[in-house]
């Protein structure tokens, strides 16, 4: 409507202004063709191999819920409890256990959309592959916070194609591992002393100078 | 339409407008200096004239529906960043629809400010995608701002992309039409001339 009420009025103008003679371009109908072409390319590039659908794991979680992370607050309520027990399994189905075992361990909770997890996961990887991480200390690992809808899915694609070697448990679709650790963000490290107890939590990229210092505590204490 | 499908789509329109925003501002940067930009520019102005208004409000409507779909289909909860965001654009859909029935130019008083506010919004939350260590450093396990839900599709594409690229494209196709024929703009009763002319 606007189009033709607007080229009736300016036919007087094209007579005086030599420039107005020039031919419009047809912009509805470019603006339909671009977005029809959109569409066309967006339904063509869907069709591919098909996604998977779920890929959640079904841990049992015992023991107390260590209170929400707040990487704010000067103290960590959650250092001195003891961390929850985890019975569950990677991407290939083999079982792998969190546990007081004896052992002190570093675990880290990765969410497989989140680009801080993105650039930490090859970052620790070269740095295990280096031969850094002390032989006292068990490094695991938890993808969590599994969203099919969201971007690079899915985490085991990813994590395989990483190359990352430390034994992990796929958490389930309500998130309840990272829950009961008290997550709030990723990349969420959890650092447990021999007995269970937690040592520190970290939420957020940490520097691989860090991880070596609280490596080194935890592999001595 | 899954939803990789639909943000292909989406990712495809804000390429297109992002693309014409740019070629807009390029051919107005290199107007004086080459005629030729000049002359393209002026028949790009002509070829679109008022129907800028339309297309501005056509790029409004596609982003708030867009936004919509991505919260309330796609289950993409919008973190505060993209509030501020829909706070700019939903009102321009409404504007610029009655602005482009009405053929009121004016509308460029109000379209301006809004979309001016939320690009810049969307720059600063682009950036806090890019850079998460800008913000915490971590991504909210909640409604995280700092990390996106469209994960750079095309290399660059997120969802403030998406809504700075139609920020963008409204202020060029208002600006466009709001230069292409000021005096079809209705009088406005009690506002000295000067305000109604650019």
């Amino acid at each position: 409507m606007s189009n033709t009420r607007t080229r009736r009025r300016s036919a007087p103008q094209r007579a005086t202004q030599p420039q107005a003679a020039r031919k419009k371009l047809p912009i509805l109908p470019i603006v339909g063709g671009l977005v029809s072409v959109a569409l066309l390319i967006a339904i063509i590039m869907s069709f591919g191999p098909e996604k998977i659908e779920d890929e959640f794991g079904s841990p049992v979680v015992a023991g107390a819920t260590l209170p929400p992370f707040d990487r704010t607050a000067d103290t960590d309520p959650a250092v001195g409890m003891a961390m929850p027990t985890v019975t569950g399994a990677d991407y290939d189905g083999t079982a792998v256990a969190l546990s007081a075992d004896g052992r002190p361990k570093a675990i880290v909770f990765l969410a497989h959309w989140c680009n801080v997890c993105q650039r930490e996961v090859p970052s620790v990887q070269a740095w295990l592959d280096a031969g850094n991480a002390p032989a006292e200390v068990d490094i695991l690992s938890v993808s969590t916070l599994v969203d099919k809808n969201r971007g690079n899915y899915p985490a085991s694609t990813w994590l395989d194609e990483e190359g990352w070697t430390p034994p992990l448990i796929v958490d389930d679709a309500a998130s309840t591992i990272m829950t009961d650790f008290g997550g709030t963000g990723t990349p969420f490290w959890v650092f447990v002393d021999s007995t269970g107890t937690v040592v520190r939590r970290v939420s957020g990229s940490i520097d691989i100078a860090a991880l070596d210092v609280f490596l080194d505590v935890l592999a001595t204490n | 339409m899954t939803v990789s499908t639909a943000t292909t789509f989406f990712s495809l329109l804000a390429l297109g407008c992002v693309t014409f925003a740019v070629f807009w501002l390029t051919l107005t940067a290199l107007a004086p200096a080459l005629p030729g930009a000049a002359e393209l520019r002026e028949r790009v102005r002509e070829s679109i004239g008022e129907t800028g208004l339309t297309l501005a409000f056509l790029v409004a409507l596609t982003s708030m529906l867009g936004s919509l779909y991505y919260s309330e289909v796609a289950n993409f909860e919008p973190c505060k960043l993209c509030w501020y965001q829909r706070i700019a654009m939903y009102p321009l859909a409404l504007l610029l629809g009655i602005a482009a029935w009405r053929r009121d130019l004016a509308v460029r008083f109000y379209a301006y400010p809004l979309a001016a506010a939320g690009a810049v919004v969307a720059v600063y939350h682009y950036l806090l995608q890019r850079f998460p260590s800008l913000d915490t450093g971590a991504c909210s396990a909640t409604v995280p701002c700092s990390s996106p839900y469209v994960n750079f599709e095309f290399g660059i594409v997120t969802i403030p992309f998406m809504a700075l690229a139609g920020f963008a494209a409204i202020l060029v196709l208002v600006w466009i039409a709001a230069t292409s024929n000021p005096s079809t703009e209705p009088a406005l009763a009690g506002v000295p001339s000067h305000t109604t002319k650019d």
